[in-house]
């Protein structure tokens, strides 16, 4: 780790913190993320095991977080391993918020939600294309660079082979906010639909700059959904009374999309209804969404 | 073998496990006649030489096979992605053989991996090292050594999985196979790698 100068602290995670380092010969940004291994029970951690190994497959797309090393140094008896990062200057959740606050707050460019949806959608697209689920994508996990206008697909410590026939599926996975509706109800063998459910609440959120739902609990959670998009069917989501913790909820009737999000475009509302859908098999695919009509306007040469 | 047994929570060992000890012994009786004959063998990467203990470990590779698949209670999927690493491992170290002092570790290494890499629920390194009769320090030098040894390549496609999933398959149903199997099975994943040890020995 000599190879680069720490410039400063840039988070703080699970088991260790995140800097942003240069490199002494090139001058090259890089985050680093130090990860402690003294925790000895646990040896390395599965987050760190499966976010290296599945980086390191994924990042040769550019919309994916580049993984330029990995490093186990041993200092004064402490074992240490060091994850290097390509570095990108903020997150969507920071990005986000800096149109919400202030004397400057007004909602995001439209042509700056359109492609930052897209570039998630080619990143999400990607991550399924190889296999892999990434569980909790959310806007603190999207890197972006201001300048460039380029979105990233980070943090994949929770991502998961789909591929493989496994036991089930843990369904502590993805924050609250972002979580599916079949994961809220106990499904355990959920598939590429939860991360399309977290990309259209990402998708909302741009367009509302704060969060479609918000809740503080599981239940909270369904509710919030339940209250917003109508409690669903079996007519309309066939097995959904026969999931885990289904149980007989308030009846409520769907509220328009376009009215609660006037600042959306109709081809915009369609293509968030489609990632909305309540019936995993029947919403839309990360390949499907890259076709939708609502990414028409976009230049798609540059991407 | 049926996709559903890789997900059962029986108790029952399925016999592709023991057809991946079988496999392990006689690569490892292989090496040992081999590194016996051989007084000019080159002394192993040193990646791998973590992994050979001082005297051989009395416990048989099919009884410390059995008795992890008992312990671990992971996916059965987890022990074929372990055969998969191990091959994997052998073809990026292509001077390290598999013998009768380094198969143990390597077996209780592997599917520690494969069952973090795969399961979303698992024991600790603390508990697999209580399973595979080593002292926890040992076992996580080991975890990193055989990651770095991977280059952390642990993803599996469904397509090697099928593969490697059928070669064992297949091998259980020969009672008394008159070739032994390949460890080094060649596979469209992996190139191939003729400076391989294990290949020349036992094809």
């Amino acid at each position: 780790m000599e190879k680069y100068d720490k410039l400063e602290k840039v988070g703080e995670g699970t088991y260790g913190k995140v800097y942003k380092a240069q490199d002494k010969v090139t001058g090259q940004l890089v985050a680093l993320k130090k990860t402690r291994l003294e925790m000895d029970e646990e040896g390395i951690p599965p987050t760190t095991l499966r976010e290296i190994s599945l980086l390191q497959m994924l990042s040769q797309s550019i919309y994916v977080v580049r993984l330029l090393g990995v490093e186990h140094v041993e200092k004064n008896g402490k074992r240490l391993l060091y994850l290097v990062f390509e570095y990108l200057d903020t997150d969507l959740k920071k990005y986000v918020d800096s149109y919400k606050k202030g004397p400057n707050s007004r909602p995001l460019p439209s042509r700056l939600i359109q492609s930052f949806l897209y570039q998630l959608c080619k990143g999400v697209a990607h991550c399924h294309s190889h296999g892999v689920l990434h569980r909790d994508l959310k806007p603190q996990n999207l890197l972006v660079d201001k300048d460039k206008g380029i979105l990233k697909v980070a943090d994949l410590g929770l991502g998961r082979a789909f591929t493989v026939p496994l036991k089930s599926y843990t369904h502590e996975i993805v924050t609250l906010w972002y979580r599916a509706p079949e994961v809220l109800l106990g499904s355990t063998h959920y598939s590429v639909g939860v991360d399309i459910w977290s990309v259209g609440c990402i998708f909302a959120e741009m367009v509302r700059r704060q969060p479609l739902f918000a809740g503080d609990s599981e239940l909270q959670q369904l509710l919030h959904i339940f209250r917003f998009l109508g409690t669903p069917t079996e007519a309309k989501w066939p097995g959904v009374s026969s999931l885990r913790d289904w149980h007989d909820y308030p009846q409520w009737k769907p509220q328009s999309l376009s009215q609660a999000l006037p600042n959306l475009d109709s081809e915009g509302v369609d293509l968030l209804s489609k990632m909305l859908e309540y019936c995993p098999s029947n919403r839309i695919s990360a390949k499907e969404a890259l076709d939708h009509p609502y990414f028409n306007g976009l230049d798609k040469s540059q991407f | 073998m049926a996709e559903t047994s890789m997900v059962s929570d029986d108790d029952t060992v399925p016999h592709f496990i023991y057809t991946f000890s079988s496999l392990l012994q006689r690569v490892a009786d292989c090496n040992d006649a081999l590194s016996v004959a051989n007084c000019h063998r080159l002394p192993p990467p040193a990646a791998a030489s973590a992994f050979s203990a001082v005297a051989k470990p009395e416990i048989s590779i099919p009884c410390y096979l059995e008795r992890i698949f008992h312990f671990a209670r992971c996916s059965h999927s987890c022990f074929v992605v372990a055969y998969i690493y191990l091959n994997r491992f052998l073809r990026l170290h292509p001077t390290f053989c598999i013998d009768s002092l380094n198969v143990h570790r390597l077996l209780i290494t592997a599917v520690l991996t494969a069952v973090k890499f795969m399961d979303d629920r698992y024991y600790n390194n603390a508990y697999f090292a209580k399973v595979g009769g080593i002292s926890l320090t040992e076992l996580n030098y080991l975890e990193v050594d055989f990651l770095f040894g991977l280059r952390f390549r642990l993803n599996v496609t469904p397509t090697v999985f099928e593969s490697y999933r059928s070669i064992l398959e297949r091998e259980s149903n020969i009672v008394s196979p008159r070739i032994p199997p390949r460890l080094n099975f060649l596979l469209g994943e992996e190139e191939s790698s003729s400076s391989c040890k294990q290949m020349e020995i036992i094809v």
